[in-house]
């Protein structure tokens, strides 16, 4: 008798913490992407770095577009301008995604208000473990390299820097 | 000349109604003196006149009612009635059960006076009063009132009390024994009750006296402080203790519920996109 009793309390105690249970959404996964500088002077040399997220989308159309001055289509995700320091210490370099869906990543390279670098990637597995690379050349073939000193991204970003 | 004798006429008349008044007006206390001087010059039967004048009036005092029965009884001592003062020294006794006769006064004296105590003795117990007043700020109170008296003289026992400053006191009338007369508390503050409390005989003479309305026993009662009163109030009676728990637990509890109800977790939506950067093929340096 005291054994059925102990059960049925039992029961009514896990229904009850089983009522009481709160459903919540895992935390996002970390989906990793380098911005791929073709070396480290061309790191050194570019003064700030802007990518976007695009919902499906041809990285040709985007890179074109950027190439000729158009108007990109509107990003569902975008990051500020965000210097090559920051990138490399990761800072303000982060935003969420819905999964499962293919998106293309275009970045840029600026020096001034200019374009010098472009890449792009389509990322059709959003939510993989591995570095997705965004590989970085040169807009056009007008562009080249100004001068630097750095032969290190960590001696320019170094307080004070050790180059130019 | 006619208006001459009438005025002696109303002299005189006022002078005989004052002579014929006087003795009317005579208080107990004028007899007594004038018994007890009469003694003290060893006029013993004018004494005893004098005092048996005091003991058939009515509503004597204790103080008049004791020394008179003692100038009567020592009277009586004096001129050699026995049985009488034998009688009246054991009433003394009753009255005041310290009384003593001088041992040199002589066997007139001490042989009655040894009959009366011998007498009390065989009672067994004295005759007394105890008056217990029980009173405290506040709230309402006690006078408590017990009688002894083996030859039951006491016929009643009055009680009268006042919270000062009233002048009027309130009276109760109970019967011989163990009694007690409620008092009300002190409402309008006052801090000082005064009381009285007799037992009366038969013809109303104070066979008891504890105070009396001239010169009545006093109880001095103050209001408590209020830092004190602060003090002795437990936290436990405050309201402010329990809101302040109820608040604390219901938020324990809140909190505990949030911290400690199990949590299942669904497949993220979402992913979130670090971005670093390489130099080349590798991580920059």
């Amino acid at each position: 008798m005291s054994t059925s009793r102990a059960s049925f309390t039992f029961a009514l105690l896990a229904l009850a913490v089983m009522a009481c249970t709160v459903k919540e959404e895992a935390d996002p996964p970390q989906v990793a992407f380098d911005v791929q500088f073709p070396s480290a002077q061309a790191a050194a040399y570019t003064e700030n770095v802007k990518v976007w997220a695009f919902a499906g989308g041809s990285c040709a159309d985007l890179i074109r577009l950027r190439q000729t001055g158009q108007a990109l289509p509107a990003a569902v995700a975008e990051t500020a301008l965000i210097t090559p320091c920051q990138l490399w210490s990761g800072a303000d370099n982060t935003f969420d995604l819905p999964l499962s869906q293919d998106y293309a990543f275009l970045a840029v390279g600026q020096v001034g208000a200019k374009d010098v670098f472009i890449g792009c990637s389509s990322e059709r597995a959003f939510g993989s473990t591995k570095a997705m690379p965004i590989s970085l050349t040169f807009i056009d073939n007008l562009q080249s390299m100004g001068k630097t000193t750095c032969t290190k991204l960590s001696d320019k970003c170094a307080q004070p820097a050790r180059c130019n | 000349m006619p208006t001459m004798f009438k005025r002696y006429c109303a002299v005189a008349s006022l002078a005989t109604m004052v002579a014929i008044a006087a003795p009317a007006y005579a208080s107990p206390e004028s007899d007594l003196a004038t018994a007890e001087n009469a003694y003290a010059a060893l006029d013993y039967t004018n004494a005893l006149s004098a005092a048996e004048a005091v003991l058939a009036q009515r509503g004597l005092a204790h103080e008049t009612l004791t020394r008179a029965t003692r100038v009567a009884a020592l009277a009586h001592a004096a001129l050699g009635h026995g049985e009488q003062a034998k009688n009246l020294f054991t009433t003394m006794l009753q009255y005041d059960p310290d009384f003593k006769v001088d041992s040199k006064l002589g066997p007139r004296f001490s042989e009655p006076f040894a009959e009366a105590r011998g007498y009390w003795q065989a009672q067994g117990r004295k005759p007394s009063m105890d008056v217990q007043a029980i009173i405290q700020w506040g709230q309402p109170g006690q006078i408590r009132v017990s009688t002894q008296d083996p030859l039951s003289i006491v016929k009643r026992v009055v009680v009268g009390y006042r919270w000062a400053p009233a002048r009027d006191y309130t009276t109760a009338n109970v019967d011989p024994g163990a009694r007690q007369v409620d008092v009300p508390a002190n409402t309008s503050g006052s801090q000082r009750i005064d009381y009285y409390v007799r037992a009366l005989d038969a013809k109303d003479n104070a066979v008891f006296e504890d105070g009396s309305p001239d010169q009545p026993k006093s109880v001095v009662v103050n209001e408590p402080p209020k830092a004190a009163q602060e003090e002795k109030r437990s936290i436990f009676a405050s309201p402010l203790f329990y809101i302040v728990g109820g608040a604390i637990l219901a938020g324990a509890a809140t909190g505990g519920y949030f911290a400690l109800r199990p949590t299942e977790y669904t497949a993220a939506t979402k992913g979130r996109t670090i971005i670093g950067a390489s130099c080349g093929i590798d991580r920059c340096q």
